[in-house]
């Protein structure tokens, strides 16, 4: 293949050492950091968060002692969201001739269109809009909840663009990495 | 199984998991709370939209001993509504219902501003309206039989080189009932617009002699009667001529298969919009409804419009009924 570094035999990981699963390029390394990030996540609103602040996670008395993750814990959730999901949604994806990037730009494009719809003003219309649709359901409850008693942050957004820039980043890692292991 | 199989269900497997993905995360996101307020659970609701009222018609102009009817539209209320009017905020005993009706309405009566407060579950809602009393009353222009005589056209077309045009005639049928005035339009494709102000003949109002206008209202009836190839948007809407201007408010009425009502009341000077002429003056009263007003024409103007550049070329017509218009005086 052109444009590769040819790679001495010797730096090559692909010994016994390195078990198959988690060769460089596996789906299973970003499946790994994305639930890794996503743990992190949950535990921001287990530990950190007030119980009644979310609709999907009650707070752990016993965890919630004080703060773990400081002021960080008031963005994280939000780099969270991209990067993890970014990276499952490429997880399903593999390629073995470019990392899937677009993954991380689709859910970067999610995440801020969620935060955009808190802005005030616009999450009124949204949530009236989405009231006079489809009505008072299961399902659409908890997303004009979300849109009304959400806080628009710009903190938020630009969280969600390191998310998303992590995910590119780790794709990109492990698609090298990948590569590389495949001339060993 | 073969190869190509293989490959058709792992990539049926994958869109599968990437949905299953995509549905997650959007739980996730929609589940965090968005880092708000407080959300004591999926499954109630916390905040429901307010419900609104529309009070109907803002501003009513009757002639002293007249009748006044305010009626209240009241929606997205979770439970019945309930109404409580009110006159210049002072609450109106007994008057409970979705209608105000103020008989035998007095110079006392004059700028009076009425408001109507409804409550539901989810909330309040309030819109008020102001009532106007003319000593004198109403001058009545109106025409539904439409004879072509008692019309003038004017039309301003937008691309004007080579583009839409017009066409104004009398419909002895298909009205609402009965005569009806029909305007065809041809419309070039692409982007392109034209309007059309009819002026009545013989309605014209002289302030200088009738008096000042306190109030306009103008209704008349409009529907979509015919076409072949694209489809235009049609609308109407009040139209008033002074001194070479032209003026038309800004509500208008796009018209669809079926006549539809349209109406205007209390219409002020400053509701008309310049829409064809000279533009107005700092200095100038534009229009004029005072004493010293030149003389008004009245009519309505038509319009057709291609709002898209793939519009393909097409006839539009348009049918106008049962114009009338009142002018209220001081």
């Amino acid at each position: 293949m052109t444009g590769l570094p040819a790679v001495p035999r010797a730096q090559c990981a692909n010994g016994p050492a390195a078990a198959r699963l988690f060769r460089w390029g596996s789906p299973a390394i970003p499946v790994a950091s994305g639930t890794f990030a996503l743990a992190l996540g949950v535990l921001v609103y287990a530990a950190d968060r007030n119980a009644s602040s979310t609709t999907l996670i009650p707070a752990l008395a016993w965890i919630a002692a004080g703060p773990l993750f400081g002021a960080f814990g008031q963005w994280l959730p939000s780099f969270v969201h991209p990067f993890a999901f970014s990276l499952f949604t490429a997880a399903a994806h593999p390629s073995t001739t470019s990392p899937p990037y677009w993954a991380c730009v689709a859910w970067w494009v999610v995440n801020v269109a969620f935060e955009v719809a808190q802005l005030s003003g616009t999450n009124l219309r949204i949530a009236t809009g989405i009231q006079d649709v489809f009505g008072q359901t299961w399902l659409t409850r908890p997303l004009t909840n979300y849109v009304l008693r959400g806080t628009f942050d710009v903190g938020d957004l630009m969280a969600a663009t390191a998310g998303a820039l992590a995910a590119a980043s780790v794709l990109h890692i492990v698609h090298r990495l990948g590569v590389r292991d495949e001339h060993c | 199984m073969s190869t190509a199989s293989k490959s058709s269900s792992s990539g049926c497997g994958r869109y599968l998991l990437s949905t299953v993905i995509a549905a997650l995360g959007v739980v996730a996101i929609v589940g965090s709370g968005g880092g708000g307020g407080e959300i004591e659970s999926m499954w109630v609701p916390h905040i429901d939209p307010p419900p609104y009222v529309t009070m109907s018609p803002s501003r009513l102009t009757v002639e002293q001993g007249g009748t006044a009817v305010f009626t209240a539209s009241a929606g997205r209320t979770l439970s019945p509504p309930t109404y409580q009017w009110r006159r210049d905020g002072a609450t109106i005993a007994g008057a409970t219902s979705a209608t105000y009706t103020l008989v035998g309405a007095n110079l006392g009566d004059d700028g009076a501003q009425f408001s109507v407060e409804v409550t539901a579950s989810n909330g309040t809602a309030t819109s008020t309206g102001l009532l106007q009393v003319s000593r004198l009353p109403g001058v009545v222009y109106e025409d539904s039989d439409f004879p072509l005589s008692n019309w003038t056209v004017a039309a301003t077309a937008d691309p004007a080189q080579n583009g839409p045009s017009q066409t104004v005639s009398r419909a002895s049928s298909g009205g609402n009932p009965g005569a009806h005035r029909s305007i065809t339009y041809e419309m070039p494709a692409g982007v392109g617009s034209i309007t059309v102000f009819h002026t009545a003949a013989s309605a014209t109002y002289e302030p200088a002699v009738q008096g000042p206008v306190y109030g306009i209202d103008v209704q008349l009836d409009c529907s979509e009667i015919g076409g072949v190839g694209g489809a235009a948007e049609l609308a109407a809407r009040a139209m008033i001529e002074q001194a070479g201007r032209r003026f038309a408010t800004d509500y208008r009425l796009i018209c669809v298969w079926g006549w539809e009502h349209y109406s205007v009341v209390s219409q002020r000077a400053e509701e008309f919009k310049l829409v064809d002429g000279l533009a107005c003056g700092t200095s100038e009263t534009c229009p004029d409804f005072s004493a010293s007003g030149a003389p008004i024409r009245l009519g309505f103007l038509t319009r057709a419009r291609h709002g898209s550049s793939a519009s393909p070329a097409g006839t539009n017509s348009q049918g106008i009924d049962n114009w009338k218009v009142t002018v209220w005086r001081k």
